[in-house]
């Protein structure tokens, strides 16, 4: 049996008559060519039944996380909600029971912020903002995705993994990924160590020093510009998945 | 007692913050299961069919989903898309013997997967409307509709299509006034499935308000899921 991973997807059009969710086949087609068996956890009322039917936690990108949830008391930025409560907080109940149940996780964009969050870490709610540069550093132009919901840009930068990481194991020393983020890990969480950087310092990489969980910020579930798709993540994950089911 | 994991289909839809295919839900299936004591699970992928019928309880063929998620961009429907992934899911689970409950396209999926017509448009044929309209249907005796909600009652209405012949193996649970086929049932699967939509018409403000209160279609259905292995 293929483990199930389970994906929060995101609000979808709220201008219809009813509230619906959306997910993205990009990560449904990359668990699923991994060997997992992808499914979306839609509704947020009870997140324990979801710890219990499934064998891994898939957190994909998207949308900022609030900044409340990482105890900041005012938004940068914006001066609009462009968060989801409601997706939040379920990916952070969610996070925190899978944590507890030792059961792994993969974050993706959002959801490597998610991890850290949820394990009390900080994020920078604007890069450029806080730091006075735009990431990636070489590049100054309009290449990130702004935090609103029109279409985002990918730019692409290397990354350098740190040694004796699990994720240098898997992708090796250097790789080329692809960048589509304006907020990124400030302070890490109980747990996390970095597990890869870009050359302007910005953490690209997190993992738990004990626990079966993997966090990246670039975006290896698609193909963007001249970088394919990087299956390595989503295979280490699902294994991963079907070794603690044992 | 375990709850049971219901398995949902969804719409097509498209991600516009990053340019890719997605798949979507209404979330009032979603609250229905809930309320019922299921736990909802979207499938995501039709290829895995066989695999997603070992591990759920149960599957619910929903409704179109709009297709756009942002207002003003519209795509248009890919029928191949969803079609591929009603079939694959139906045949799956009736394969395994898993409980099935169609609604509305999900419906009309279910009778055309077992070789039962359609008939598309058919305002233009037979000339009623069943587009935002409501109406009563008058149930079957011994069926599941006949036992919850008496001879008649009232229901919403949206959709274009409507079936035809059903399939062998179906039979006829509730009609229109206008001789639309409003539900069936299998006579020997556990399969329900009904052209109005019950998820929309739960709770003290049932579409339409003179409703009843649809909520036990969902509790007769999960608990028939829970009770299968």
């Amino acid at each position: 049996m293929r483990p199930v991973i389970i994906t929060v997807g995101e609000d979808g059009n709220t201008g219809r008559y009813y509230r619906n969710s959306m997910l993205s086949l990009a990560y449904s087609d990359a668990v699923s060519a991994a060997g997992g068996l992808p499914a979306a956890a839609l509704d947020n009322r009870h997140p324990e039944d979801y710890v219990a039917v499934a064998d891994g936690l898939l957190l994909s990108g998207g949308q900022d996380l609030a900044c409340g949830t990482y105890g900041e008391l005012r938004p940068l930025k914006y001066d609009y909600p462009i968060s989801s409560r409601m997706r939040d907080t379920f990916e952070l109940a969610l996070c925190r029971l899978f944590l507890e149940a030792g059961k792994p996780i993969l974050g993706i964009g959002r959801g490597m912020q998610v991890i850290n969050v949820a394990l009390g870490g900080k994020l920078y709610q604007d890069i450029q903002m806080e730091t006075g540069r735009a990431h990636p550093d070489e590049s100054a132009a309009s290449h990130r995705n702004d935090g609103i919901t029109k279409a985002a840009e990918f730019s692409f930068h290397p990354i350098r993994t740190v040694e004796g990481t699990k994720t240098a194991a898997i992708l090796g020393e250097t790789v080329e990924v692809s960048s589509c983020h304006h907020q990124a890990v400030k302070t890490l969480g109980t747990g996390l160590k970095a597990a890869a950087f870009a050359p302007d310092g910005i953490i690209e990489a997190i993992e738990h020093e004990c626990l079966p969980v993997l966090g990246m910020q670039f975006h290896p579930e698609r193909d963007a510009g001249a970088i394919k798709a990087d299956p390595r993540m989503f295979e280490a994950f699902i294994r991963l998945c079907g070794e603690v089911a044992k | 007692m375990k709850k049971p994991i219901i398995l949902l289909t969804g719409g097509q839809a498209y991600d516009c913050q990053f340019r890719s295919r997605s798949t979507m839900l209404n979330h009032t299936y979603l609250a229905a299961v809930v309320a019922a004591g299921g736990i909802p699970l979207l499938m995501t992928d039709p290829m895995l069919a066989e695999e997603y019928a070992a591990m759920a309880d149960g599957l619910i063929c929903t409704g179109t989903q709009e297709c756009a998620p942002e207002p003003g961009l519209l795509c248009e429907a890919d029928h191949e898309w969803r079609n591929e992934r009603e079939q694959r899911m139906i045949h799956a689970f009736l394969k395994a013997g898993k409980p099935i409950l169609g609604i509305c396209l999900g419906m009309q999926q279910i009778n055309a997967a077992l070789g039962g017509e359609l008939e598309i448009n058919f305002r233009f044929t037979v000339g009623v409307e069943h587009n935002r309209v409501t109406h009563t249907v008058r149930t079957e005796e011994d069926t599941l509709l006949r036992r919850l909600f008496g001879e008649t009652f009232e229901v919403n209405s949206y959709h274009n299509k409507r079936v035809k012949t059903l399939a062998e193996g179906l039979k006829l649970a509730a009609v229109s006034p206008d001789g639309v086929i409003e539900a069936y049932e299998h006579t020997s699967h556990p399969l329900w499935a009904f052209q109005f939509h019950p998820e929309r018409s739960r709770g003290e403000f049932p579409d339409p308000p003179t409703a009843p209160d649809m909520t036990p279609v969902f509790e007769f259905f999960v608990d028939r899921c829970g009770k299968n292995g």
